[in-house]
């Protein structure tokens, strides 16, 4: 005897299909050829050249110190925001996130116009030196990734059972040891999923480092990339590079899944925090403190690019801008739509689905691509369908190719989440009252899941309009973007056009991620 | 004459099985089934609203084998322990979810949703969102949206047990008063005797999915069966 159970299951290859045809065509045969073409090209003497050598060592050397210090700054920003209480945190919890999702071109700009030779605060801090190099990596890397850390540690403290502290403190231990011995353990799991994903995305930067690193000593894997790619046409040497970034970024994806836990369902923790300052001096010490620390690392450069914002109006005029803004948009609006049509059935699906093995493997698949950096995975595009960087035509659809596999990563996140709140027992009540499959989507499932889908859109327009490897690497000429024009007109050295766009842009992100900041806020 | 009928029913999941030889329940009338947790209760329900496959045996409704049919087409409405309201409605929406599926014009379901709202009290709160209920007024909104469909079968799955006493003794009373005007049938799940006894014509135990005992509540309660007793004055 049928049950809707087994109807379902029938109609389920429909929704599996997209998705699986998107990830098997446009992500596994790119990248296993890419594979196949570098073990085919292999080359010993490659590898083992001094400056090669040099390059790996310092592309994850600057990764571990930078990442090490995101987590770091991270676990601090996150104990102060969620425990300490500090006045005006949840303005600052918000503020980070929304900055850190800004495009790292945009971060490169504005650390550059704050600490860069040119400006009086550069000039106070690094005297005879300047911030490129170490100081402008560590500055960019923490600026764009310590809200990695902050938010999922901040999440873990938050959600964390208080009991057992209590308990603790009951029976004579004092707060340091708490910390250390109950606290510190219960999130540590975040810490090193943070850790990872932050190691990970400072290892395969490009901006930052492009126009913060000052020189070959600093570069690293993902500059020797690009520069293969885009200026000694090295399609080989990009392979080999390419290859041997993939198989790093496999590896801290296995790390990665190992760490994970099943996600907890969110309740109210109604247990006081004992970390909470007793004395009205040290709570305004951390307050001071953690207004300073996030004023320096990302008030000042923010601040520094909206200060030149006087010349953009002379560029309005600009029907280049114009174009570039229409263009961003359309693709970002094209990799919205398509990432939302292939990623919601499936998770409609996983979500009615018993077989929780198969849910968590497809769930485990589409986070991969995150691992790979967005170059690495233009290049397996371009390598496989040769012909997608003949027209421009071709071009826009590896774009939205590209940027479509990033997507799926980042807005399975807070469609999952809706999907939590649209239980089985709410479908069941549906159904017994006499709805149909497709009344039961339009009258329940898709009023619940209208908030999270406004905000997949909202992360994907957000994430589109900011990019720029896929653009660089799939459209030699044609296709300018406002994310491009900010990294041509840098390339250039012209910094007032550079600061005109990036304020244009800038404004759309902070109003567009400032909008998916207000929905999370008001959903929790 | 017997208007719910229920033959030879197996139900089989990973390390449970369900097995109900026959059930029979009259037009008006309220069956209860008591149990411990995990003895196949809910999983009952669930199978007789057809959300679990069967693996044997026939269910009919008022003489239609529903067992045949998909959930939204068995005409059984399911009450939760939960209320499960829709939050992106008002009370009054809640209620008229199941109505306007009936392609009835909206004054006609308004109207009819604001009849049950008054039958179960709470005709102040039709404008209410979900999020402003208490716990109790919750649930009567769950079964005034699951009585105004007025369909032949009312599932209940232990819908009084977040209840103060005094609003349970109510809603038992009303339960009862509704399925015999209606001339529809219950089946109430509950882990209180109190409420077997305030509603229900006929009882059934439950027991490591097998039928335990099966009679009118006086029946059950004269029953010498130690079991059954335990599972009666848990």
């Amino acid at each position: 005897m049928d049950t809707d159970f087994e109807q379902r299951k029938e109609m389920s290859l429909i929704f599996y299909l997209p998705i699986c045809l998107i990830f098997s065509m446009g992500f596994l045969f790119p990248v296993v050829s890419l594979f196949v073409s570098g073990f085919k090209g292999f080359n010993l003497a490659f590898f083992s050249d001094p400056f090669f050598e040099h390059v790996v060592t310092f592309t994850y050397g600057q990764a571990l110190v930078s990442s090490l210090l995101s987590v770091f700054l991270g676990l601090v920003v996150a104990f102060l925001i969620q425990e300490w209480k500090v006045v005006g945190g949840r303005f600052l919890w918000r503020f980070c996130l929304l900055c850190s999702s800004l495009p790292s071109i945009i971060v490169a700009l504005g650390i550059l116009g704050a600490w860069g030779p040119g400006s009086i605060l550069g000039r106070i801090v690094f005297d005879q030196r300047t911030v490129f190099g170490w100081p402008g990596l560590l500055l960019g890397h923490v600026f764009l990734n310590f809200s990695i850390p902050m938010r999922l540690i901040g999440n873990a403290l938050r959600e964390r059972n208080r009991t057992s502290e209590l308990t603790a403190l009951s029976i004579g231990m004092n707060r340091w040891s708490v910390f250390w011995k109950i606290t510190l353990p219960e999130v540590r799991t975040s810490v090193l999923s943070s850790w990872i994903l932050t190691f990970l995305f400072c290892s395969t930067s490009l901006f930052i480092v492009l126009f913060l690193g000052g020189g070959p000593r600093f570069t690293t894997l993902e500059v020797s990339l690009y520069e293969a790619v885009k200026l000694n046409f090295d399609n080989g040497k990009a392979v080999q590079i390419a290859s041997l970034q993939a198989l790093v970024g496999i590896g801290l994806y296995v790390v990665y899944l190992k760490a994970q836990r099943p996600p907890r369902i969110k309740s109210p923790n109604l247990v006081p925090s004992i970390f909470v300052p007793r004395s009205f001096s040290s709570s305004m010490l951390g307050t001071v403190s953690l207004w300073v620390l996030i004023g320096a690392l990302i008030g000042v450069p923010l601040v520094s690019i909206l200060q030149d914002g006087g010349f953009l109006f002379s560029f309005l005029d600009s029907s280049e801008l114009w174009s570039a803004a229409v263009i961003s948009l359309g693709i970002a609006g094209a990799v919205g739509l398509i990432a939302i049509v292939i990623l919601y059935p499936l998770l409609h699906v996983l979500h009615h689905s018993q077989r929780s093995g198969r849910k968590q493997a497809l769930l485990w698949l589409v986070v991969l691509p995150q691992f790979f950096s967005s170059l690495v995975i233009s290049l397996a595009i371009s390598i496989f369908y040769p012909g997608v960087r003949g027209t421009e035509m071709m071009a826009y659809l590896g774009i939205v190719l590209a940027q479509t596999l990033f997507v799926i990563p980042l807005i399975q996140f807070p469609l999952r989440e809706g999907f939590y709140h649209y239980s089985l027992e709410r479908e069941w009540t549906a159904q017994s009252l006499g709805a149909s499959r497709w009344q039961r989507f339009l009258h329940v499932e898709l009023p619940i899941m209208r908030r999270p889908l406004f905000l997949a859109v909202l992360i994907t327009v957000g994430y589109s309009l900011g990019e720029v490897s896929t653009i660089l690497l799939f459209s030699p000429m044609g296709i300018r973007t406002l994310a491009l024009g900010i990294f041509q007109s840098m390339s250039r050295y012209r910094f007032q056009e550079a600061h005109a766009i990036t304020v244009i842009l800038l404004l759309v992100m902070l109003i567009v991620f400032g909008v998916a900041g207000f929905l999370e806020d008001s959903d929790e | 004459m017997s208007e719910v009928v229920i033959s030879k029913l197996q139900v089989e999941r990973k390390s449970f099985a369900l097995e109900i030889s026959s059930l029979k329940l009259g037009a008006g009338k309220i069956l209860g089934v008591m149990g411990k947790s995990g003895s196949g209760k809910t999983t009952l329900l669930h199978a007789i609203a057809g959300f679990v496959s069967l693996k044997y045996g026939d269910v009919d409704v008022f003489g239609i084998r529903v067992s045949e049919l998909p959930p939204e087409k068995r005409k059984i409405a399911l009450v939760f322990q939960k209320p499960w309201l829709f939050e992106h409605q008002t009370v009054l929406e809640n209620v008229c979810f199941g109505l306007k599926l009936q392609s009835l014009s909206r004054s006609k379901c308004e109207e009819q949703a604001r009849f049950w709202l008054k039958r179960m009290e709470i005709e102040s709160l039709e404008k209410r969102k979900i999020w402003e209920l208490s716990g109790g007024q919750a649930q009567r909104v769950s079964l005034a949206r699951a009585m105004a469909v007025k369909f032949p079968l009312l599932l209940l799955d232990e819908p009084f047990s977040a209840l103060d006493s005094p609003l349970r003794k109510d809603l038992r009373n009303l339960l009862k008063q509704i399925v015999q005007e209606s001339k529809s049938c219950a089946i109430l799940v509950t882990h209180d005797w109190r409420d077997i006894e305030g509603t229900s014509d006929q009882v059934l135990i439950l027991d490591q999915g097998k039928e335990l005992a099966f009679g009118s509540p006086e029946e059950i309660r004269k029953n010498p069966n130690s079991r059954i007793k335990a599972i009666c004055e848990d």
